[in-house]
């Protein structure tokens, strides 16, 4: 008997550092680690303790013999990560039973570090590790900012709402909310109520975990027409963002074709084509739900400008999507490059994923066929967005010539881009913050973690890492005597975000609206039941926001 | 230290008892996986660790599953209580672990070892660090609170 580790795997490797026999693979120390899309249980040298199970943010890990129906075929993936490699023994002659590597003790603190105070501005899983990181690090005192009213960043208005497992890492999170050390103020944007040098004069050290809010664009004629949107809108959407419109998708065509493959496209389309039953029993937006139930939608083509071998999903969200209940696979054959690529692909391959799934010659000029369906076209890119005042079809290429497919919506999800923060230095090319190791250039104490700072790639566990190498660098500077010494007190800053902004959200806050939140979920007989909420628009109608205590003056939080 | 043991076993009961287990197995479990990999450490005594690093795994299992168990519908004044016991027994766990006497051995000034030793800042963040995984637990379990907290902080755990 093994555990196995399934679908939602977020490879922050805290199940690494709890294991006792060394068995889940690759370790942060190991040179795949950095690439690897998820880790796996080795079932050789698994011995059911379950220590990672209770480790695992995601609840990715079950026993072999508890796994639920669509994840069975994760005991084999698990398995053959091992298969080549083989199990690792320890040496000969070792006194221990199993290969490990040498201790490393990467945190050296003087043993007279003095407490500093750093403000982490945003709470997305970024900005949440490096805080994590200080916390448990040194005796700092953190200041948690973000721009909304909520905390939590793309765990909470990015991650699908089918996707709840994945949501509970802001468990893990939510722990340092009301650390003793920490003070939150939600709702307060950086750049607009306070500037980067108010924030830097007050604190010791400023660590920008803001992400990348904006999405790339397709750059072709019609792109703004109504109708086209970034995917990124269409996710903010159904999360209830609080700074997108409850109106603001049209669902009244039969067919969305979206740009892109990557695991936000195949977010989309599996929550366009969902069954609403299902959808209802997520923490989904109510006006989303209301629109998918009431939805025309039948069809979502996924447009792949390389070939199947370049897919830019996971190889489990891939997986995931096979699985959904009334919701048939479709891959477009129409270009021979797709079928021959799929065919020679190995079984590990990323082109093998689509074997099984069913290829079709598609006819866009007729209108997509009874049931729901998810279509794969690959080797089409989009070159003109077609209609007068609003998206009727899209122009796209093929093996030979142009193709129109008609359409009433165009999603494009081909990535995100950082926004430029005022005050601080911007590369446009990559849409990141010029830094070394973490260190923003010519900024000494300011730092940015996340996307902000390697750009919009990799998960929430990717962040485990590069908040880790942000902290090392931050906590050098430190010890080396190298920061700017703040100006303000702790007190200072407070009296200052009072006089700019009076509609702060503290912990205290943020814990009755979640209490509302879930009271409000459970009598629709919902998990939760978000709302969009902006600081002028909180408290939400409805009689939860009755009972809710007046949470927005930003008082005092700690004795 | 045996004698307050004895107190703890007589006190102790259902959840605080599993859970306080739980501090002392955690804290150990942490050490012994440093120093089984080292090779710097006795190879007798890496082998000691190893044992003991594996056979604990389940046994933590168990307890973090009893006391989640016991804790699933307990009263407000119950986990008030159980926290508190198992915040002083975490606290006389981790502050006992190092003696006295290895500063006196070591030909050192016992009183002013003690201090310096206190205020470590390294030591602090050692601690709280391996100690992660724990309080993530307990406070999965509600058991840290508000009065509990004041030990965690003193023993340097949070």
């Amino acid at each position: 008997m093994t555990h196995v580790i399934t679908q939602t795997c977020c490879g922050d490797a805290t199940c690494v550092a709890v294991c006792p026999v060394n068995c889940i693979h690759p370790t942060p120390q190991e040179p795949g680690f950095a690439a690897a899309e998820m880790l796996y249980i080795d079932p050789a040298s698994c011995i059911d303790c379950g220590a990672c199970v209770d480790a695992c943010p995601v609840d990715a890990i079950y026993p072999l013999d508890t796994l639920p129906g669509p994840q069975k075929e994760y005991a084999r993936i698990n398995a053959d990560h091992f298969a080549d490699a083989g199990t690792p023994a320890a040496r000969d002659g070792s006194p221990i039973f199993h290969p490990w590597e040498e201790p490393a003790f990467e945190r050296n603190l003087p043993s007279d570090f003095a407490p500093i105070r750093v403000a982490v501005v945003g709470t997305g899983p970024a900005g949440m590790y490096a805080a994590e990181d200080l916390l448990l690090h040194t005796n700092a005192e953190v200041t948690l900012i973000d721009r909304l009213p909520v905390a939590g960043g793309l765990v909470r208005y990015g991650v699908a709402p089918d996707h709840p497992a994945t949501k509970r890492i802001g468990e893990t999170f939510a722990r340092f909310h009301t650390h003793p050390r920490v003070r939150m103020l939600l709702g307060l944007h950086v750049g607009q109520d306070v500037t980067v040098d108010e924030l830097a004069a007050h604190h010791d050290a400023v660590v920008y975990a803001v992400g990348a809010s904006r999405d790339r664009r397709l750059g072709i004629p019609g792109e703004d027409l109504p109708g086209s949107t970034s995917a990124t809108a269409f996710v903010a959407w159904y999360n209830a963002h609080p700074e997108t419109a409850a109106d603001a998708v049209d669902l009244s065509t039969e067919r969305v074709v979206v740009v892109g493959n990557g695991n936000v496209a195949l977010d989309v389309a599996r929550i366009l084509v969902a069954d609403d039953g299902h959808l209802a029993g997520t923490d989904i937006a109510d006006h989303a739900l209301r629109a998918l139930r009431g939805s025309d939608v039948r069809e979502v083509v996924l447009l792949g400008r390389r070939g199947p071998e370049d897919a830019a999903y996971t190889r489990s969200e891939l997986l995931a999507l096979t699985h959904l209940p009334g919701v048939e696979l479709v891959v477009d054959d129409g270009d021979p490059r797709t079928g021959a690529a799929i065919d020679a692909a190995g079984p590990r391959d990323k082109a093998g994923l689509l074997r099984d799934v069913a290829r079709t010659k598609v006819d866009w000029t007729s209108p997509p066929p009874e049931g729901r369906r998810i279509v794969f076209r690959f080797h089409s890119a989009p070159v003109e967005v077609l209609g007068g005042d609003a998206v009727r079809g899209v122009r796209v290429t093929s093996g030979s010539g142009e193709v129109e497919i008609p359409t009433g919506m165009l999603l494009r999800a081909i990535g995100y881009r950082g926004s430029p923060i005022p005050g601080l230095p911007f590369e446009e090319a990559t849409g990141t913050v010029p830094h070394v190791d973490g260190r923003v250039v010519g900024r000494p104490g300011t730092y940015v973690v996340g996307w902000i700072k390697r750009g919009p790639t990799g998960g929430i566990g990717a962040n485990r890492a590069c908040a880790a190498q942000t902290v090392g660098t931050l906590l050098a500077d430190a010890v080396q005597g190298d920061l700017p010494a703040p100006t303000g007190s702790a007190k200072a800053f407070r009296r200052l975000v009072r006089h700019r902004n009076r509609h702060v959200v503290d912990a205290r806050g943020l814990a009755a609206i979640e209490r509302a939140e879930l009271a409000r979920g459970r009598r629709s007989g919902r998990p939760a039941a978000n709302w969009p909420r902006s600081p002028n628009s909180w408290p939400p109608p409805g009689p939860a926001a009755a009972s809710a205590p007046d949470t927005r003056t930003g008082g005092p939080q700690h004795p | 230290m045996v004698e307050l043991g004895r107190a703890f076993k007589t006190l102790a009961f259902g959840e605080a008892a599993y859970a306080a287990i739980l501090v002392a197995e955690e804290v150990l479990d942490v050490m012994q996986r440093d120093w089984m990999r080292d090779e710097r450490v006795v190879p007798f005594v890496r082998t000691i660790n190893n044992i003991h690093v594996v056979e604990e795994s389940r046994h933590m299992r168990f307890a973090r599953d009893e006391t989640l168990k016991r804790l699933e519908n307990a009263s407000w004044l119950r986990l008030q209580i159980q926290a508190f016991v198992v915040a002083v027994a975490s606290y006389v766990i981790v502050t006992s672990m190092v003696t006295e006497k290895v500063y006196a051995r070591a030909g050192l000034d016992v009183e002013r070892a003690v201090r310096e030793a206190k205020a470590n800042e390294h030591h602090k963040a050692m601690l709280r660090s391996s100690c992660s995984g724990l309080m993530e637990f307990l406070a999965s379990a509600r058991l840290l609170t508000k009065p509990s907290l004041r030990f965690y902080k003193r023993a340097n755990l949070i």
